[in-house]
């Protein structure tokens, strides 16, 4: 889970083009979507979508599950965990 | 009714952005020519500079640069020209769609990807809902702006134009281009060249732009509905790119033995490369003074206040006109 967690920093640092980010600069529970965390917007919510079906083969059926999926590294990867194929 | 030029930037192969006419080259050994990059952080926050390629930055820092300048925070519109748009975003957008199948594309690339990108990021930024309009019109892409944002001003419809020219080379468009006729024996290259047209007096006057598209063009009589005597020009910039090209000798063969400045040698071709010598005349006019690298023919004056600008590429050409206001 840790290995997957710091594998999906880093694949967000990239994807994002979080020139500014560091993976160590990112806690597992920063949110992803408030100033005081990443600061992404909806276009980066998208390129997550993007990411999740590309990446794991996850894809995101319902839309609404999004905002709780997407709340952090943590929540993200927990959903990866139980849904990769 | 006068137009004037407010503020001028450039941002090109050389030390151009926020200063004056460099006076020294930067080393050019690559196939093609980039952009010295600025400190983009001062006109941009990075949260939004991360998801902005190389041309939307040069279009937008250059954009905003000469605003600052200029002291205006809200133009009455934002014209922008660019020959082949965000390359970097459509290359790797259709890249994607060969890997993938044409399935998930990457959508900031997607997003990026059209030619109005740029003129668009920036009334974004400036929450400017002003006419907005980019013209794509291959090498007369930055004049065709620039005669809109003419228009513009003469119908009265806007007091102060945004109008600048930005285009960028990339590896894959290197590749794709370098066996084209039009880049033969040239070096391509990119920049961004922007402007604040105005209505209010300042120290360079925009004469006019004419835009020609033909095998042949008669010059005499094009300079004469500029209203153009040629006795009165103080300095001449050509888009040439090697000594003693064909396309330019008629042109030079009537306007004979002006001091003559050259800068597609050292900035590279691109579709809107006229807009750095635009940026060129402004400096020169606002400066008096040529350094001698840009010199091609060694011929000084003792004044530069009128500056012709011509351009060829094929049979896209175009005269630019600019003189020193008398204040």
């Amino acid at each position: 889970m840790s290995e997957l967690k710091e594998e999906l920093k880093a694949k967000l640092i990239e994807q994002l083009n979080l020139e500014d980010f560091e993976v160590s600069d990112i806690e597992d529970n920063d949110p992803l979507f408030a100033d005081e965390g990443l600061a992404l917007d909806s276009i980066d919510a998208l390129e997550i979508i993007v990411l999740l079906e590309k990446e794991y083969g996850i894809k995101l059926d319902d839309p609404k599950k999004g905002k709780d999926i997407m709340q952090s590294v943590q929540t993200l990867a927990d959903f990866i965990e139980k849904n990769r194929k | 009714m006068d137009i004037y030029i407010k503020s001028s930037d450039a941002i090109s192969a050389q030390l151009s952005f926020e200063k004056g006419l460099p006076e020294y080259f930067e080393s050019g050994e690559e196939s093609f020519y980039n952009c010295v990059k600025p400190e983009y952080k001062k006109y941009i926050s990075p949260k939004l500079l991360r998801r902005m390629s190389p041309i939307i930055r040069n279009g937008v820092a250059c954009s905003l640069s000469v605003l600052k300048q200029a002291g205006i925070e809200q133009p009455d519109a934002i014209v922008v020209g660019t020959a082949l748009g965000c390359l970097r975003d459509t290359t790797s957008f259709l890249t994607q769609l060969i890997e993938e199948k044409e399935e998930l594309p990457n959508p900031t690339h997607f997003i990026q990807s059209t030619h109005n990108t740029i003129a668009g990021q920036i009334a974004l930024l400036l929450k400017c809902h002003n006419y907005n309009f980019t013209f794509s019109q291959m090498h007369n892409s930055f004049e065709t702006a620039l005669l809109d944002a003419q228009m513009l001003i003469l119908d009265g419809k806007a007091s102060n134009v945004l109008v600048g020219g930005v285009d960028e080379m990339s590896e894959t468009t290197y590749d794709l281009i370098k066996g084209l006729d039009c880049y033969k024996g040239t070096k391509p290259g990119e920049g961004a060249g922007f402007f604040v047209l105005s209505r209010e007096e300042s120290v360079v006057k925009f004469e006019g732009v004419r835009i020609i598209n033909s095998d042949k063009v008669d010059f005499e009589k094009e300079l004469k509905d500029m209203g153009l005597e040629l006795d009165e020009v103080d300095l001449v910039i050509g888009g040439n790119n090697q000594e003693d090209e064909a396309g330019y000798m008629d042109f030079c063969s009537v306007i004979g033995n002006k001091p003559y400045l050259w800068y597609k040698p050292f900035v590279g071709e691109y579709g809107t490369a006229s807009s750095f010598a635009m940026w060129m005349a402004c400096k020169v006019i606002e400066e008096q003074k040529v350094p001698e690298c840009w010199m091609k023919n060694r011929i000084a004056s003792e004044k530069y206040n009128k500056v012709l600008i011509y351009n060829k590429v094929g049979n896209e050409h175009s005269l630019m006109l600019m003189t020193k206001n008398k204040v």
